[in-house]
């Protein structure tokens, strides 16, 4: 009797902590972290939910590229009819450092380059306002705000800030940046992100195939951590068993469909 | 007090003021003679930009009295401003209460003013200038007066009624314009100086005595100037005004008795007046896409700010946040002068916009959502703060893609999306950055580069993807780019190009970094 009391008040206690560290936005139909539905795997950057703060690391404006892809790859599994645009936001004056994003190369990532809206902002106080503003927004999927160097205005209180309106809004947002040096933040999710070396071309051993990326969850609000090598095809994310074989991890569950599913769902 | 001007290398009076010109001088005489004439006499140069900037504020700041004004420039560059006074009177208790509002409002200001109200432009021109009704000499203000005296002319001008000539009487006399100007002289019609002569040595001295007369016969001998500004003046042809400001079709103002200074205090007034105009809209089963705010100042200077939604609407609780979002920007030039007497909120772009059925779920929709988010931040940040991307139909990267303001309204038709078989970058650098390559062919792919001093061995390498010049284009180089994809060994992906072909012109081509792939 005595042992049912006990269990329940710590249920009851282990409810609260984890109300307040915001995980039950990763718990889906009673399940716990890290386990789906069925059964499947949790894993990260196929099942996070929307509403989350994200920081997408990459070593240097060189990696430009990676964390953009990677970060555009998380976003697009959030578009759905209802929200069907992605804001991507950028300092105007850093375009000449890690390049402006552009419609054409969206087409042939994959996404529609009609939901991607591209914002160029003359401050970061600016872009800070604007990415607010577009969490609160019902159409938007998606906030990406790109960042160079480190600015003073995007300390712990303005990533806990966004993560709050994020949490509440039910919109992701993605903060890319750069540098070796990271700084306490509020986000839920830190990814680090660097590209990886692709796999040949079908018909052609000298082009580089599909882009790869090699992923570490840092930390996370579930306590989740975790590396993977991930290959993006249009279809989404696939992981990679090793650099050399190329062959895609069948045990990561059907992965071709995940995107095929979130959309017909929503739609 | 004169103003002078340099006029072949003499100095001649432009400008005089009353005192002036009872003192003796005229205007067209040398400043030296004018000197002697009047040994105390205040002289300036005359800066005619500047008068004319100032006059041009002065008549904006009119619009307080009737929202279209015009400065008429068909006789003086500077004296005459027209007002579009149809159904206007009525506000003002009657067309002489307007007038008389008018002129003392302007008397008050130390100028001198007259003005009439007639069925046509020129009708009103002809009276203000040389009726004898309706003049209105201001006592002077102390010392400093203008030399620039304002003559206003309100024409009562139907703009839409071209074809016939209003029958009512005009203000100042019975009978009609006809009869009104019979017995003004000819110059009143905005003659040169050449056809009144003319006009009077055929002994016409009268508009009357022009009535009746051969008309084929006075355009032979005086051109069809004349016969057009007749027929001007008794409405026989169109003559329009061209507002200075955006004309509202819809608006609402708020007069206030003690002028107001502090922008706490504009932005209530705003959303009181965007309640007021909305629900306007909303009467008439209308919406509008463009809000203008006008903010006339005691100093009498306009302030004109204007807001532009992505779409019609009829929100004023949006409206107000688009201005608030638009005034914060202002902060620290925010400058009220003396205080804002008068607010004024008005619409264009006004069009059909039925009521929506909200349902319960009012977020869901997408669209809406998007569009309010595009008007706060572009009315804060700018048209040009978020863009989507646009397809051109050219194979030029840089070209092929433009950057159009999610607000802009063009109705211009897209150019055919890329072929997404293509490869092309996610980010794409704005200017092609020179790189140092080693390529173990020619013609081959780059083996080695060295981009912002950091230096990459390749991998894997595709291309090329051989790109031509746009020689229709002038200006354009004429060197083709062969485009490839490079991977270095970290599987970085960039998209490089080899301005020209070996055993071109340049001895040896250049090789540019142009994107990043993910």
């Amino acid at each position: 009797m005595r042992d049912v009391v006990r269990s329940g008040v710590l249920a009851s206690l282990r409810e609260h902590i984890e109300k307040v560290e915001n995980r039950p936005l990763l718990l889906r139909g009673g399940e716990r972290l890290g386990m789906r539905p069925g059964g499947r795997e949790f894993v990260p950057w196929r099942d996070a939910p929307a509403g989350l703060l994200h920081e997408v690391w990459a070593a240097t404006g060189c990696d430009a590229g990676a964390g953009l892809g990677f970060a555009l790859g998380l976003a697009r599994g959030l578009i759905s009819p209802g929200r069907p645009v992605v804001l991507w936001l950028q300092g105007s004056h850093q375009g000449a450092e890690t390049g402006i994003l552009y419609g054409a190369g969206i087409a042939s990532f994959g996404l529609d380059a009609d939901r991607v809206v591209i914002g160029r902002m003359k401050s970061i106080g600016d872009l800070l306002w604007c990415a607010e503003e577009a969490l609160g927004c019902t159409g938007v999927a998606a906030v990406i705000a790109d960042i160079a160097a480190y600015p003073k205005a995007l300390d712990f209180t303005a990533s806990r800030r966004l993560a709050l309106r994020a949490k509440s809004a039910g919109v992701s947002m993605l903060i890319i940046r750069y540098g070796p040096s990271i700084p306490a933040s509020a986000a839920f999710m830190r990814w680090l992100v660097a590209p990886a070396p692709s796999g040949a071309r079908v018909f052609d051993d000298k082009a580089s195939g599909a882009p790869r990326f090699a992923v570490t969850l840092d930390r996370s609000g579930g306590g989740l951590k975790g590396n993977w090598l991930l290959e993006w095809t249009n279809d989404g994310f696939g992981e990679i068993d090793s650099p050399e074989s190329g062959a895609r991890k069948a045990a990561s569950g059907a992965l071709v469909p995940v995107l095929g599913d979130r959309l017909s769902r929503t739609a | 007090m004169v103003l002078y001007e340099m006029e072949k290398s003499a100095m001649r009076l432009m400008a005089l003021n009353r005192a002036a010109l009872s003192a003796g001088l005229g205007e067209g005489q040398t400043l030296a003679d004018a000197r002697a004439l009047c040994p105390p006499l205040l002289a300036r140069p005359m800066d005619r930009a500047r008068l004319m900037a100032a006059f041009e504020e002065l008549a904006d700041w009119l619009s307080w009295a009737s929202p279209l004004v015009a400065v008429h420039r068909a006789m003086t560059p500077m004296s005459d401003i027209v007002f579009d006074v149809t159904g206007v009177a009525h506000l003002w208790g009657g067309e002489q209460a307007l007038l008389d509002a008018l002129t003392t409002r302007l008397a008050g200001l130390g100028l001198e003013a007259r003005g009439s109200i007639a069925p046509t432009i020129g009708a009103a021109w002809a009276l203000s200038h040389y009726g004898e009704d309706g003049i209105i000499t201001s006592p002077r203000k102390g010392e400093v007066d203008s030399p620039v005296s304002g003559r206003i002319l309100a024409g009562r001008v139907g703009v839409d009624t071209q074809t016939t000539p209003t029958p009512t009487l005009p203000l100042t006399r019975g009978g009609g314009v006809a009869e009104a100007l019979a017995c003004l002289p000819v110059m009143a019609l905005r003659l040169d100086e050449a056809t009144g002569d003319g006009l009077d040595r055929m002994g016409l001295k009268r508009i009357g005595q022009l009535y009746g007369r051969d008309r084929r016969a006075l355009q032979a001998r005086f051109g069809e100037g004349l016969l057009l500004r007749l027929d001007q003046a008794l409405g026989t042809r169109n003559e329009r005004i061209v507002p200075r400001l955006p004309e509202p079709e819809r608006m609402a103002e708020r007069r206030f008795g003690e002028p107001i200074a502090l922008l706490d205090d504009v932005m209530a007034t705003v959303a009181d007046l965007s309640i007021r105009l909305t629900a306007g809209l909303e009467a008439g089963r209308e919406g509008a896409q463009t809000f203008h705010l006008f903010l006339y100042r005691v100093d009498h200077k306009v302030m004109h700010l204007a807001v532009n939604a992505a779409s019609a609407t009829r929100d004023g609780k949006h409206v107000t946040r688009l201005f608030a979002n638009r005034l914060e920007r202002f902060e620290g030039e925010f400058d009220t002068g003396f205080g804002i007497d008068m607010v004024r909120l008005g619409a264009t772009s006004v069009s059909r916009l039925e009521a929506a059925q909200l349902g319960v779920f009012e977020g869901a929709n997408a669209r809406l959502g998007l569009d309010r988010l595009y008007d706060r931040v572009t009315s804060r940040l700018g048209a040009e703060a978020l863009t989507r991307s646009k397809f051109a139909d050219t194979h030029i990267p840089e070209r092929a893609v433009m950057l159009e303001p999610v607000v802009a309204s063009t109705d211009a038709v897209p150019g055919a999306a890329p072929d997404p078989a293509l490869p092309r970058p996610l980010r794409l650098l704005p200017v092609p950055e020179e790189i140092a390559v080693i390529a173990e062919v020619p013609e081959g792919p780059p083996a080695r580069m060295e981009w912002r001093r950091v230096s990459h061995r390749f991998r894997r390498a595709s291309g090329p993807e051989r790109i031509g010049v746009e020689w229709w284009r002038p200006g354009e180089g004429s060197l083709t780019r062969d485009y490839y994809i490079a991977e270095d060994e970290e599987g970085r992906r960039f998209w490089l190009f080899r301005e020209g072909l070996y055993g071109e012109a340049p001895a040896k081509p250049r090789w540019f970094l142009h994107g990043l792939f993910a």
